[in-house]
């Protein structure tokens, strides 16, 4: 307790009343239990730093403290629009989920927030009792990427749905080409297929997170041209095309191909992606 | 979350800030009453906003007067992080200003967008739900309410 | 420049299947000239278009892609192409069964000549 002590009397932060002191400083009062202070120095670090997703969790977890879920989930939601990858606010979001008993929620959160900080034995452990606990109560758990770098197999599904045959559900469509397929969730997850870079380095996770967002955008520009469903999205970039293009219940399919690839062929190679991901996906629901 | 002391005004600056997906908004009458905001966390940044932006409404407006005859329409400043974007809309015999402040998460012709849509919603509102609410009464006495509710503290 | 402009949209609306043509700033989403027909909105065009290519250009950098040069986005009711050379994106709104060839063409030689 001595260093929280320290801390929330003032004595172990810089007199920096434009920086990120506060951080630190509301941490340390509410483990003291000092909530309306811890509040109000929330609220003074917010006010500084408005677009700090830090700043929007430390408000978040004092809210929490002080029972108001409701704006606590508003403010842990900011965050992540912030920055989408904020693991703090992930497990803020997934404990609000847990508390009110939304294991499923809870669940699909708190291992996004794992993808994020797999050295958080804290968090590995909180979630294998949960998944524990989904088990128990007959709910299929999220693949874990996290620990073993690939995609697991669901608890009880069939067995071409292995965490070898996710990764490999496009190799035989690809060919022998630089191209690569991926299959993500909603979230920006990956559920199958598997992308290493020139340097051999496993980074699906990595482009999936960036590119998901794409269709959220892409339905939301076509929603208000009045134009309907999206079908695919074909993107010419610098150094790759890359093709997009919605599978069933919220997923979108993922190709890419070297540039000198013909632009049709992407076009084509994503539509076959799909059908491919629908059985799939069809198979392990 | 957005927080109103015009009940009237919280769900259409709620759906503006989401969509146009802007950071801070604040709705006031033009003459500098504080009607709803999203995103501000201290009481005393809303009030000098709000006076700000009356008097900046107030300016432009005259000076439209003097130049054309007519008042002026939407504001836009543009910085290397931020942006603002101040614009009337007709509620009902009145008016409501906004404030919104962004960054490049959005832009400034998805703002216009979306602020269109927020004014369409708020042209409609019938003058007695307008006049309902703790704005009616005398300023001073209000505005420490208002302040409450507007930061989650009523 | 607009003179220029508006004579790149026009050739790019004589497309066949084409409903509008607008060149807008990627930045703001705003419409800086546009040949299209009554019932498009070029402001609203402009709004989102530029909002998806800019959030592609983003996404692009981040997963090591490089810069974007032109995406087109098929949808039910039509298809979206927009193309872009530093912060002026020229925005075509197409038929759902037009040429998607002849325009992606005729894109890329608007976009060098803009």
């Amino acid at each position: 307790m001595a260093p929280d002590r320290d801390r929330a009397s003032g004595r172990g932060v810089p007199a920096d009343p434009g920086g990120l002191a506060f951080l630190p400083m509301v941490d340390s009062l509410r483990r003291l239990g000092r909530l309306e202070e811890a509040r109000r120095v929330a609220l003074d670090g917010l006010g500084r730093h408005p677009y700090l997703a830090d700043a929007h969790d430390a408000f978040a977890r004092v809210l929490a403290d002080q029972g108001d879920e409701r704006q606590a989930r508003d403010e842990w939601e900011f965050a992540l629009r912030l920055d989408p990858t904020h693991d703090a606010s992930l497990k803020g979001l997934g404990f609000l989920a847990y508390r009110r008993r939304d294991l499923a929620a809870a669940e699909q959160l708190l291992a996004r927030a794992l993808l994020r900080s797999p050295q958080d034995d804290g968090l590995a452990t909180a979630l294998r009792r949960l998944r524990a606990e989904l088990r128990g109560a007959g709910h299929p758990v999220t693949p874990d990427r996290a620990s073993s770098g690939a995609a697991a197999s669901p608890a009880s599904g069939p067995g071409h749905a292995s965490g070898e045959g996710a990764r490999t559900l496009f190799a035989a469509l690809l060919g022998d080409g630089d191209r690569t397929a991926l299959l993500l969730d909603r979230d920006g997850l990956v559920l199958a297929g598997a992308y290493v870079d020139g340097g051999g380095n496993e980074v699906a996770d990595e482009v999936g997170a960036h590119l998901a967002g794409l269709a959220d955008e892409a339905a939301r520009a076509l929603e208000h041209l009045g134009l309907g469903r999206w079908e695919s999205l074909l993107v010419e970039a610098q150094h790759a095309t890359v093709a997009l293009s919605p599978a069933t219940d919220g997923a979108v399919v993922m190709v890419a191909a070297a540039r000198d690839t013909q632009v049709g062929l992407v076009r084509r190679l994503v539509g076959q992606a799909r059908q491919r991901a629908d059985a799939w996906l069809g198979a392990v629901a | 979350m957005t927080r109103a002391v015009a009940p009237w005004l919280d769900a259409p600056l709620t759906d503006f800030v989401r969509q146009a997906r802007v950071g801070m908004a604040v709705a006031l009458e033009p003459s500098g009453r504080v009607l709803a905001q999203h995103g501000f966390t201290r009481a005393l940044d809303v009030m000098a906003v709000c006076s700000l932006v009356a008097a900046i409404h107030a300016s432009a407006s005259e000076l439209g007067r003097q130049v054309g005859g007519r008042p002026f329409g939407p504001l836009h400043h543009g910085a290397s992080g931020q942006q603002v974007f101040l614009a009337p809309a007709a509620a009902g015999s009145g008016t409501v200003l906004v404030l919104a402040v962004f960054d490049d998460r959005t832009s400034l012709g998805v703002v216009r967008h979306f602020f269109a849509a927020f004014a369409r919603a708020v042209a409609t509102v019938p003058d007695e739900d307008r006049a309902t609410g703790p704005l009616t009464g005398d300023f001073e006495r209000d505005l420490g309410r208002n302040l409450a509710v507007l930061f989650g503290r009523a | 420049m607009t003179a220029l402009l508006q004579e790149t949209l026009g050739v790019l609306a004589r497309v066949p299947g084409v409903r509008a043509a607008v060149a807008a700033t990627v930045s703001d989403g705003l419409a800086a000239a546009a040949v299209a027909s009554v019932e498009v909105d070029a402001d609203t065009l402009a709004a989102f278009a530029a909002a998806l290519f800019q959030r592609t250009r983003r996404a692009n950098v981040a997963a090591g892609y490089g810069d974007t040069h032109q995406l087109v986005l098929d949808a039910t009711g039509g298809r979206l192409f927009v193309a872009a050379r530093g912060d002026l994106a020229l925005v075509v709104l197409a038929e759902r069964d037009a040429g998607a060839g002849l325009i992606r063409v005729a894109l890329q030689r608007a976009v060098r000549s803009a």
